[in-house]
């Protein structure tokens, strides 16, 4: 699996979509770098797009944080992508949900959240000590 | 400290008032002010988190809106579930009851309503704009789960609707907490196993759930053994007084209320009910009114013992015996007390207690609460001046609690607490309900105004004083004698002033503030228009005496009660 992450940089220095980590059967496929046209071959295009609820990401994802939403994305880009062909097109649609980076970014934001509603019930709880220490004192 | 009184007069002018229509509008209410500014920095906060940072360039445009949308969704789910708890941690630490906190439970399932059509919306328009929604469709279980997720959280918000709760509260209850599990389990099925970690925003909420059910639960049968047996007694205005031994509960806070259940009556219903008494009074049992209107109300109603007057046991002496007589009695449970969560209005200089109908039962319990404590405490209350005022459609009303009314006066006045206490006796739906019942009567009012509002003297009551000229009314309909403007009834309570019409609460809080010589306090329960009224009053009054801006008056703190 590292080997698969090391591989993915290394394609999106140079442009090229960032590989889901989803895919490592893609590897072997006929792949050219620098080269945007999809040609890959995959004997089932439909047995690969299950991407969130492959059973093969379970234990990749475990122990992730969140440090990689600071990574820049590689745009997706439908250039070159052949729509009449359904094999592209599952090949599209996989890297147009592959949320490596966008669950990190959702997680983070789910996290303000709740820093928000910590602050609000802080200074609620602050106000009601003070209003009814004032009310104690009389 | 001056600061900080000046802090809270602003705060309390900004969230204090409340427009809404009060009449007849079960579809549309406005909450307060205070409310309102919690739901919309709610709101506001959920869209800049939706759209800050998230202007992915290509393709993922739509997706990663739609992804970030998903998040914040399944982050509202434990917020959803501490507001709604009947022993939550909000509660605990601001002090505000639980049912207060139904309103933003209510808005925050809105708000997750709103980012879960993002969510599906952008991810949506991303894949059609590719022609990729079948496709999607076709190979990928997150849709079929997510649809699923998203119908049922959007039943679960239309029958939150006000007509919808009304309709039959108890069915409600039930099929909104089936379809909440409903909706846990979907959300589950939906979130991707490539973020497992964001189940933490569906376990937590479970948890909550589970350990506020077992608290309850731990005290329901704590507080219920043994159960509790209730005396219904019929009073005027179809209001039925209820009465429950009690020895397991030992104290509460005033204005409480119970969830009150009586399964001769409905075995699945429990109906919320301020408690009237203290636990200094009425040897520690808990009374209630209950007005009826349908259901369970309504039955209690129907089984009540027939007597116009409370011919309730004031010790336990009579209690053993009407035990033996054949004083009709049910087994009754009970769940709490909950709510109380006010001010402690003994703290105050000068309080003004309002009520419309039964409402008093919310004022009384204070001002008995005070009683207690002033005639008990060896240090003088800071309190010195109270005004009661309650607002009933027929003077008779007020025998509903004409004992604990008396008994409180003469403790404050042995106490040395000025206390004054009005009924005003008004046809105003505002005041006192919110059904359209006009009155028909026999005196010279303008009935441009709409229905009058005159005090109906029985004829035969040597003890009304008689300060208006008797009025005939046109042939063919029933005559009374007219009290026009303020009398004194002593056959009903003695030591009140009855006023005709409604009170002019602009003045009343105008004398109430005028002669306070500290921070004044207001409570009112009572329908809508009349809470609605007197929050708008306080504002402006607030504002005219610049009240902490260096003119001197003192502040002004309102605790308003609902009818629910």
């Amino acid at each position: 699996m590292l080997v698969v992450r090391e591989l993915s940089r290394a394609w999106s220095r140079v442009g090229v979509v960032v590989l889901s980590e989803r895919e490592p059967a893609f590897l072997a496929a006929n792949l050219n770098e620098g080269d945007n046209t999809r040609s890959r071959q995959v004997d089932d295009a439909e047995t690969m797009l299950f991407p969130r609820h492959d059973e093969m990401e379970m234990g990749m994802e475990m122990g992730m944080d969140g440090d990689m939403n600071h990574h820049h994305m590689g745009s997706l880009s439908a250039a070159g992508v052949d729509f009449s062909n359904r094999t592209q097109m599952a090949a599209f649609l996989d890297d147009m949900l592959n949320d490596d980076q966008l669950k990190h970014l959702g997680n983070d934001y789910a996290r303000y959240f709740w820093y928000g509603v910590v602050v609000v019930i802080g200074l609620a709880t602050i106000m009601n000590i003070i209003q009814r220490a004032t009310l104690k004192m009389r | 400290m001056r600061a900080i009184a000046t802090a809270t007069a602003l705060a309390r002018e900004s969230t204090y008032l409340q427009y809404t229509p009060s009449r007849n509008s079960v579809w549309f209410r406005l909450p307060p002010m205070g409310t309102l500014m919690l739901i919309l920095l709610h709101f506001i906060f959920v869209v800049v988190l939706e759209f800050t940072n998230n202007s992915v360039p290509g393709a993922q445009f739509w997706q990663a809106r739609g992804v970030r949308a998903g998040w914040l969704a399944v982050a509202q789910m434990p917020l959803l579930i501490l507001l709604v708890g009947k022993n939550n941690l909000i509660s605990l630490f601001t002090g505000v009851s639980h049912e207060r906190l139904n309103v933003l439970h209510r808005w925050t399932a809105r708000i997750t309503l709103f980012l879960a059509i993002l969510h599906f919306g952008y991810q949506s328009y991303g894949w059609q704009h590719f022609g990729l929604m079948t496709m999607e469709f076709n190979l990928d279980e997150c849709p079929a789960t997510g649809i699923a997720a998203f119908a049922l959280l959007l039943w679960l918000n239309l029958t939150t609707l006000a007509p919808f709760r009304h309709w039959s509260y108890e069915f409600f209850v039930v099929q909104h907490i089936i379809t909440f599990f409903g909706f846990i389990i979907a959300v589950m099925y939906h979130l991707p196993e490539t973020a497992l970690w964001s189940r933490v925003y569906i376990y937590i909420p479970i948890a909550l759930y589970i350990i506020d059910r077992l608290v309850r639960t731990a005290l329901f049968t704590y507080f219920n053994i043994p159960a509790k047996r209730a005396t219904l007694t019929a009073l005027d205005g179809q209001v039925t007084r209820v009465r429950l031994t009690n020895k397991s509960i030992k104290s509460w806070q005033p204005g409480a209320y119970m969830m009150l259940s009586i399964p001769k009556f409905g075995w699945t219903q429990s109906h919320p009910a301020t408690i009237l008494s203290t636990p200094q009074s009425h040897n520690g049992d808990l009374v209630f009114l209950l007005k009826s209107h349908k259901g369970f109300t309504k039955r209690l109603m129907t089984h009540a013992n027939t007597s116009s007057t409370a011919l309730l046991p004031h010790t336990k002496q009579e209690s053993e015996a009407n035990q033996n007589n054949e004083v009709a009695s049910y087994r009754a449970f009970t769940n709490g007390p909950y709510g109380g969560s006010q001010l402690d209005f003994a703290a105050f200089d000068s309080i003004c207690l309002m009520a419309g109908s039964t409402g008093i039962t919310f004022t009384l319990s204070l001002l008995q609460n005070l009683a207690d404590r002033a005639s008990s405490s060896e240090k003088r209350l800071p309190v010195h001046r109270i005004h009661l005022i309650w607002c009933v459609k027929d003077s008779r009303w007020t025998k509903w609690c004409s004992d604990e009314i008396s008994a409180a006066h003469k403790k404050l006045r042995d106490a040395g607490v000025e206390i004054d206490v009005s009924i005003y006796v008004t046809c105003a739906d505002s005041f006192t309900n919110q059904t359209d019942e006009p009155k028909a009567c026999g005196c010279q009012c303008d009935k441009t105004l709409g229905p009058c509002c005159c005090v109906a003297v029985d004829e035969a009551d040597p003890d009304a004083e008689d300060l208006a000229e008797p009025v005939t009314a046109p042939q063919g309909e029933k005559t009374t004698r007219v009290i026009a403007t303020c009398t004194k009834l002593p056959s009903l309570l003695p030591c009140a002033k009855f006023h005709s019409g409604r009170p002019e609460v602009e003045t009343l809080l105008m004398d109430l503030l005028n002669s306070a010589g500290g921070e004044s306090a207001v409570a009112v329960c009572g329908p809508v228009g009349m809470t609605s009224m007197v929050r708008n009053t306080v504002v402006k009054l607030s504002d005219e005496r610049a009240i902490h801006k260096g003119t001197g008056a003192q502040g002004c703190y309102l605790h308003v009660e609902s009818f629910y």
